[in-house]
């Protein structure tokens, strides 16, 4: 071991005191609080990334196959394609379009699709079913969000009256234009997906009906075995059929996932500067000591020390220190998440806002993701700034000279 | 006796001036000192004579005005800074009136250290060769003490064992025992001086104390930039 490495971790750990300088220690706390939040903060900003993505996928499958938004009819070789290919778990056209729904006088503009039943259903619609039931799901009949129906204030059995864009284009005939009546079936509620979630669910056939579609669909969406990559599957489908537009879901969603990842590197880069704090008051703290310590450092250089192997030992001291400081994070912040219901609840107790909190923002349940980049990031941050932090009084400790130094008295 | 036999240290007209303010002072001017193995040299001086400096500009710590230096016969004002610093290891040990021990160390690490940092012996040998000097100064039950819990006379004692660790040639002990009590003072001087005799090392010895500076055979004072016999 060199003199420099073994005199810089005895200054952190002198003689007889195993847990280490109380320089050491605050500093490694200093570093492990800054870690421990980016830990933190990148892995809920991950759970949430992760939860949306899964939403977007169970929605609305991993692909979607269509003529460019325009509907189409001859779909049927297309869809028995799809559904005999053993790396596709499900297919499903559908159609989807804007009404007007009404129940009483409010007036609101719902998204809505239809989809096809029939065969297993691309949008895991059942699973989000807060109720009513999936089976009842008829012409007459519609599932719609609970965004919706507390909006509309109608639960399942309600009536909505449903006006639909052709109407309008009946209105300059002679007839009467009626608005068709449904009954809610159910109530479906995706949480963390409000936005992105159709507001009224139909049937393939009274979708068609409202939109005059006859046959035709808007185009088909696909969900595929876990596992199977959907930019392989996607690029072997459009050499097979180049004139389809075949879109994966992250091509689809490529905005919104963009700012998905732009908050999360924003947090990063933001709560870095907590380890940049904390590294600044080591780098201080050992100029301080770099004073404190002239004749010492002189006396190395007298009796026969390297000019450039004084300056490493306050870099080696900042270098242990991030990567201590790193660990210790790093394990703070996974026990910290690992007992984040019950941290939570009690925080929700204590400010009586438990209410608030799993209804807006589901905290509840809050979703970790923990990405092997993020560590990596976090790490190199750490580590590399408390060294380079370091280098200040490093540098100083460099430029001293050994006369000025010794000649220091106590 | 053969006279190319070149001197430990040789100086030869030695001179420093240093710049305070705007007021140049001249703390030597055309000092000579010459040490083999066998000398035994004590300087005095008032406080402020140049005492310190000329033990630096000995150890080459600080460089000269003007006059030549030269340590078994290597000019060193010819040598690079990294050179000089390597070679001041090899050469000469230096102990100061205030110890200068590392506090995060025990006693036997300071020691270790000054050989570690030369790198000139093997890590066993460089244990061994600690652990002998600690006890050569009468320390050897005192290895694992840190300098807060050793005495004054023991800090020096450790001072001492870490000087000749490298095995030097010459030993600047700059008012060593300057901190010191009487008693203590005399048994540290004691240990110098065995020390430096069973070694063979040249010894310049700066103190205020007239006891132990009319013990040497070559004694000289400071006066005025001069050295005086
Ligand atoms: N780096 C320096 N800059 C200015 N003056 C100095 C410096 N070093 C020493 N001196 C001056 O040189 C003189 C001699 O100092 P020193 O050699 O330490 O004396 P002594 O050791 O005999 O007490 C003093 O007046 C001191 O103030
Ligand atoms: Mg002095």
């Amino acid at each position: 071991m060199p003199w420099y490495l073994y005199l810089a971790l005895r200054q952190l750990f002198p003689a007889g005191r195993w847990l280490g300088s109380s320089f050491f220690i605050l500093s490694v706390i200093g570093v492990a609080l800054g870690v421990a939040v980016l830990v933190v903060v990148q892995s809920v900003m991950g759970g949430f990334g992760e939860v949306h993505r899964e939403r977007i996928v169970d929605t609305t499958g991993h692909l979607e196959v269509s003529a460019n938004g325009r509907p189409f009819s001859r779909y049927e070789g297309m869809l028995e394609r799809l559904r005999e290919d053993p790396k596709v778990a499900a297919a499903m056209p559908y159609a989807q379009g804007f009404v007007m729904a009404r129940s009483g006088r409010t007036p609101l503009f719902p998204q809505v699709y239809g989809i096809d039943l029939s065969d297993t259903p691309v949008f895991a619609i059942e699973e989000y079913l807060v109720s009513g039931n999936l089976a009842d799901l008829y012409d007459d009949t519609v599932l719609i969000s609970s965004n919706l129906a507390s909006r509309l204030g109608v639960w399942v059995g309600s009536e909505v009256e449903v006006f639909s864009p052709t109407l309008i284009d009946n209105l300059d005939g002679e007839e009467m234009v009626l608005p068709s009546s449904f009954e809610v079936a159910g109530i479906y509620e995706i949480e963390w997906n409000q936005e992105f979630t159709p507001g009224m669910v139909f049937s393939l056939r009274t979708m068609q009906d409202l939109y005059d579609l006859n046959q035709s669909i808007h185009g088909i969406a696909v969900r595929l075995i876990d596992g199977v990559d959907e930019y392989q599957f996607a690029e072997a489908l459009r050499a097979e059929y180049p004139v389809w537009s075949i879109i994966t879901w992250r091509e689809r969603w490529a905005d919104f996932l963009w700012v998905l990842d732009l908050e999360k590197t924003m947090m990063l880069f933001i709560n870095l500067f907590i380890v940049a704090v904390a590294v600044f008051a080591i780098a201080v703290a050992q100029l301080l000591m770099v004073v404190r310590k002239t004749r010492e450092i002189g006396l190395l250089n007298v009796m026969g020390a390297r000019r450039r192997e004084i300056p490493m030992i306050y870099c080696i001291q900042g270098f242990f220190i991030g990567l201590i400081g790193l660990g210790l994070g790093i394990s703070l912040a996974m026990s910290l998440l690992s007992v984040r219901g019950p941290i939570i609840r009690f925080l929700a107790d204590v400010s009586g806002t438990q209410d608030a909190l799993t209804r807006f923002y589901y905290f509840s349940n809050l979703p970790v993701s923990y990405q092997t980049s993020d560590f990596v990031i976090i790490s190199c941050a750490a580590v590399t700034l408390s060294t380079l932090a370091s280098l200040i009084p490093a540098l100083r400790a460099a430029r001293m000279q050994p006369a000025t130094s010794i000649r220091i008295e106590q | 006796m053969s006279e190319v036999q070149p001197q430990l240290i040789e100086a030869r007209d030695l001179s420093k001036s240093f710049v305070s303010g705007n007021r140049e002072i001249r703390v030597l001017s055309g000092v000579d000192l010459s040490l083999s193995a066998a000398s035994r040299v004590s300087i005095r001086g008032e406080s402020g004579s140049g005492k310190t400096t000329l033990l630096n500009l000995l150890a080459g710590i600080e460089r000269p005005d003007r006059g030549e230096l030269f340590w078994d016969g290597i000019p060193i004002q010819s040598l690079s800074a990294a050179r000089l610093t390597r070679e001041r290891g090899r050469q000469i040990g230096m102990v100061f009136q205030s110890y200068y021990l590392i506090p995060e160390l025990n006693a036997l690490e300071n020691v270790l250290i000054a050989g570690q940092i030369m790198g000139l012996q093997r890590k066993r040998e460089l244990r061994a060769a600690a652990e002998a000097l600690l006890d050569e100064v009468g320390l050897s039950d005192r290895l694992k003490s840190r300098p807060e819990q050793l005495s004054g006379g023991e800090r020096q004692r450790v001072a001492l064992a870490r000087a000749l660790m490298n095995r030097p040639r010459v030993l600047l002990a700059d008012e060593p025992t300057g901190n010191l009590d009487e008693v203590t003072a005399r048994r540290v001087m004691d240990i110098i001086l065995q020390t430096v005799d069973r070694q063979d090392i040249a010894l310049v010895l700066v103190t205020h104390n007239p006891n132990f500076a009319n013990e040497m055979p070559e004694r000289y004072t400071l006066r005025e930039g001069v050295l005086e016999k």
